[in-house]
């Protein structure tokens, strides 16, 4: 086995009721310091990819093999729109609930996690809302909040579900910076049906419809994405040559 | 005051301490959960299980613990499912337990006036051993919550984060459900099960716009549901009407008046 793999998916099946697959035969690795994107229309299963890899889903066939990996080494990202906005917890409480893995009822009550907890609020400048409630804060606040809870355990892979749906061109072009920045120390695997989220860190690249086409950066992208989606479509993000767009099938 | 010297007065208040105590947390866990809806199943199909161990000449209060925990159970069991109807269930639920209690009553040999103070309970008759029971559960409930209060935030407000963190979500949606079931018995036989929806959810409704952290919502939901009941209890004294449904209407128009203030706040700010 290639010691560089982190996360190794053989032949995945998966189905919510049994019948319907959302995923067929998806095979993919995720190398140390990969940066991978997982594109595909809506309801394609990226997201049930992404949960299976995580463990939260359970595939009817087919292995994920960790390897060096654990899933307390996991940051996850979640998808704004299943995640609760009018809970009362502060940005700061917030982040520490990162840390919950560490946390023992009796033995570590108090162990000192709060400069764990400052490193991150310093990193993503959230001092002027540490103390505010979840619900109070902006789009791109509350999407750096998350990125902090996911950070703060220093995971050694980090997942992002759907990352730009919801955020200012500003806020995207943060993201990018700080994705690049962090992915000189852990792998990256973000879902995204956004294809100007592809900027040239990207390192690889996969297209999910139920059946997985994976790339890595090569130049018949653009030939998978069309199988994906269903008609021509280009990418556009920086870094990447812009093309004219194909004849509209 | 001369009614304070009634010793069943007395009790009553004392119950009105003790329970604002573990409603004030109970329901401030399930209002932020939302699991709201829940609970009004549980409690009703709890009426099921008083009307089945009255036929069968068992503890009526033993029959809807019973029905809460197995309902509580069944509903547990089936949000694990990929079940998308999990809110109809509830439903049929509710309105099942509700249906085989008086059936049971109806089939049930002579009058049963008593099952009847179980729809809206009776303050004034609780016994000594009502109250040793809500002292046990309090203590049990403000031990689980100072020991578990972090992963216990982490499983009411992202039960997916907490999953891939290691908690053991089952385990925490059973020890849940236990605690609002047993709960729902205890409040049934002083404030019956219609008004157990009420007093639990009432108090968090008018807290959760006024704090931002989960303790102090607590905290404050149970001086409120302390000063709605105690309020409500001696208006429906001095006017002589019914205890339930008042300690009910004050909570009501308290929240009504503190949302409104809200409201004109935001609006002007």
């Amino acid at each position: 086995m290639n010691t560089s793999v982190l996360i190794d998916v053989n032949d995945l099946y998966f189905s919510y009721d049994g019948k319907n697959p959302v995923l067929t035969g998806v095979s993919l690795p995720i190398n140390k310091n990969d940066y991978l994107i997982i594109m595909g229309p809506n309801g394609s299963g990226k997201t049930t990819l992404l949960k299976c890899m995580l463990g939260l889903l359970k595939p009817d066939s087919g292995s994920i093999n960790y390897h060096d990996i654990q899933p307390i080494d996991f940051g996850y990202v979640p998808q704004f729109t299943t995640f609760d906005r009018q809970m009362p917890i502060r940005v700061y409480d917030f982040i520490e609930t990162g840390l919950i893995s560490r946390y023992h009822p009796i033995k570590n009550r108090k162990n000192n996690k709060s400069n764990l907890i400052n490193r991150q609020i310093e990193d993503f400048s959230l001092h002027h809302i540490a103390y505010s409630a979840i619900s109070d804060i902006s789009g791109g606040e509350l999407q750096r909040t998350l990125l902090a809870r996911a950070l703060v355990q220093d995971p050694k892979i980090l997942f992002l579900d759907e990352p730009t749906t919801f955020i200012d061109s500003e806020s995207k072009n943060n993201l990018s910076s700080i994705l690049q920045e962090l992915n000189k120390t852990i792998a990256i695997v973000m879902i995204t049906h956004d294809t100007s989220a592809v900027t040239d860190h990207v390192k690889n690249i996969a297209c999910v419809n139920r059946n997985l086409y994976y790339h890595g950066r090569d130049e018949h992208l653009d030939k998978s994405l069309e199988k994906v989606y269903g008609c021509p479509i280009e990418l556009i993000g920086h870094g990447l040559p812009h093309r004219v767009l194909k004849e509209h099938k | 005051m001369s009614i304070l010297q009634y010793d069943f007065i007395q009790n009553a208040l004392l119950v009105g301490l003790l329970l604002s105590i573990c409603s004030g947390i109970i329901g401030s866990l399930i209002v932020v959960k939302r699991d709201t809806f829940l609970v009004g199943g549980i409690s009703h199909a709890s009426f099921g299980g008083l009307g089945l161990f009255y036929y069968l000449g068992l503890s009526p209060i033993l029959g809807a613990f019973v029905i809460a925990v197995l309902s509580g159970g069944i509903i547990g069991l089936a949000s694990n499912q990929k079940l998308h109807a999990h809110n109809a269930l509830i439903g049929v639920i509710w309105a099942f337990g509700m249906s085989i209690g008086i059936i049971f009553i109806t089939i049930t040999p002579g009058f049963a006036p008593n099952l009847l103070t179980y729809l809206f309970g009776d303050i004034l008759t609780v016994t000594q051993l009502d109250i040793y029971s809500i002292i046990v559960y309090n203590i049990i409930l403000l031990s689980t919550i100072f020991l578990f209060y972090k992963p216990l935030i982490v499983y009411l407000f992202d039960e997916e984060f907490a999953a891939l963190h290691g908690i053991k979500i089952r385990l925490y949606r059973f020890i849940y459900y236990l605690f609002i079931s047993v709960a729902i018995v205890l409040m049934i036989r002083s404030v019956g099960i219609i008004l157990v929806l009420a007093l639990l959810t009432i108090p968090p409704l008018i807290t959760l716009p006024l704090f931002k952290r989960l303790p102090h919502i607590i905290f404050m939901s149970i001086i409120v549901s302390l000063f709605i009941f105690t309020s409500g209890f001696f208006i429906a004294y001095y006017t002589n009407l019914p205890t339930g449904p008042i300690i009910i209407v004050v909570g009501t128009v308290l929240l009504l008046i503190v949302r409104l203030i809200c409201y004109l706040r935001k609006k002007h700010s």
